[in-house]
């Protein structure tokens, strides 16, 4: 794939050496020429320098090529803008900002752009950890970034069914761990005294 | 009317200044504290400190209730964002931004500004008309269309004087609006015989203009 990385913080060169490595072609658009340095030596991608909502460094960098762009610049309106140039005017179809203020994120988020939000991120992944609720596993399906968490049930769940407990809007039991042997939580699933539960959650 | 302008900079101050007597109900958004002390104490209007695209201030600030919302801070990307959010958002109706780089424009009209205004294209074009030497002036660019208004004035060596109208071949879409000869102005018609030292406002596409100066002088 050809893919480009609008800004060289530490999160674009991360991101684009790892996908250098991958076999990816990449190109790195930054600003400022001295943000490369943050490049691995053996990074042979395109180095352009220019702000990236520029068309014409766009076009430099390749974007009439590209498949995919990641917008990863230290300005969330930067990030916002180019993404949408990328979108809506270039027409790559796979397109993804890196926006940290969660409210700003929430909002363009709905309005169809494929976002992260590191803020939510790390108050989610440092939450679970402060509460002992440390997430197993997560994992990116759409746009959205899920966790998976291992709790003990609630020893007043013992002995009701799935379908019972209350559903919430930001968490789904997802399965229940009993006696070592993990099933799906359909309706009808029981939970021992002893059971652990398996719980979804939407990180972003 | 009750309008909202983001950005205190030289241009949001004269803007404010130009439209506070016409009694319209001011609000400014400006980031930089000391650009919003010296603006509440020049002018009466409400400054409220802080940035144009936060969703909280703008819905504080009452964002909902504005007629038309004006970005024209220095950075292109707020300017955007802030009108985005004015827009989808708080279903402001009009939403007019300051483009910084006119290679913008377009972009600012694909994305949703309504209408998008460059100093930089807008004091170059002025520049161009007043040392434009040939007898073809360009009036005015019609919004959101290629369509321009050009003024030309005829000399005696122009191939159209002394023709009718009618056996002209003038370059397709074109209209000519109205004529100016001596102190009479009048619509011309198909017979009309154009004249030296008249002068003919057109109105043509902008691809085509190049044309209409071939063609009348």
């Amino acid at each position: 794939m050809y893919i480009i990385i609008a800004g060289c913080g530490t999160v674009g060169s991360g991101l684009a050496c790892r996908l250098y490595r991958e076999g990816h072609d990449v190109a790195v658009i930054d600003s400022d020429e001295a943000s490369f340095k943050g490049l691995d030596d053996d990074f042979e991608g395109l180095r352009v320098v220019g702000v990236p909502v520029d068309q014409d460094i766009l076009k430099k960098a390749g974007i009439d090529q590209a498949d995919a762009l990641a917008a990863v610049t230290q300005d969330d309106n930067m990030n916002i803008m180019v993404s949408q140039v990328a979108k809506d005017i270039c027409g790559i179809s796979r397109v993804v900002a890196r926006i940290s203020d969660p409210a700003r994120e929430d909002i363009f988020h709905q309005f169809g752009l494929d976002t992260i939000c590191p803020t939510n991120l790390s108050v989610e992944a440092m939450a679970a950890i402060l509460t002992g609720k440390s997430a197993a596993a997560a994992c990116t399906i759409g746009s959205n970034t899920f966790s998976f968490r291992i709790e003990d049930a609630d020893p007043t769940l013992a002995g009701s069914q799935i379908m019972d407990i209350r559903p919430q809007d930001d968490w789904f039991i997802f399965g229940i761990i009993t006696g070592g042997r993990f099933t799906f939580a359909h309706p009808y699933a029981v939970v021992d005294k002893d059971s652990k539960l398996v719980i979804a959650s939407i990180m972003d | 009317m009750n309008v909202f302008i983001v950005g205190a900079g030289k241009v949001g101050y004269y803007l404010v200044k130009t439209l506070l007597p016409n009694k319209h109900r001011i609000t400014i958004i400006e980031k930089s504290q000391e650009y919003c002390n010296k603006l509440a104490a020049d002018l009466e209007v409400a400054v409220l400190h802080g940035d144009g695209t936060d969703i909280n201030l703008l819905s504080e600030a009452g964002t909902q209730h504005a007629d038309v919302f004006i970005a024209v801070t220095g950075t292109d990307q707020d300017n955007l964002i802030a009108c985005q959010l004015a827009k989808r958002n708080f279903h402001v109706k009009r939403t007019i931004a300051r483009v910084n780089n006119p290679k913008n424009i377009a972009v600012f009209e694909k994305l949703g500004v309504d209408i998008p205004v460059s100093s930089t294209s807008t004091i170059a074009e002025m520049i161009e008309k007043e040392i434009d030497f040939s007898a073809v002036k360009t009036l005015a660019k019609l919004k959101k269309s290629d369509l321009i208004i050009s003024e030309v004035l005829l000399s005696k060596k122009s191939q159209v004087c002394n023709k009718r109208i009618m056996d002209m071949k003038l370059p397709k879409g074109t209209i000519l609006m109205s004529v100016i000869r001596g102190n009479e102005t009048f619509v011309p018609n198909g017979q009309t015989v154009l004249q030296e030292n008249d002068t003919v406002f057109i109105i043509c596409r902008q691809s085509g203009q190049k044309a209409i100066i071939d063609y009348f002088s």
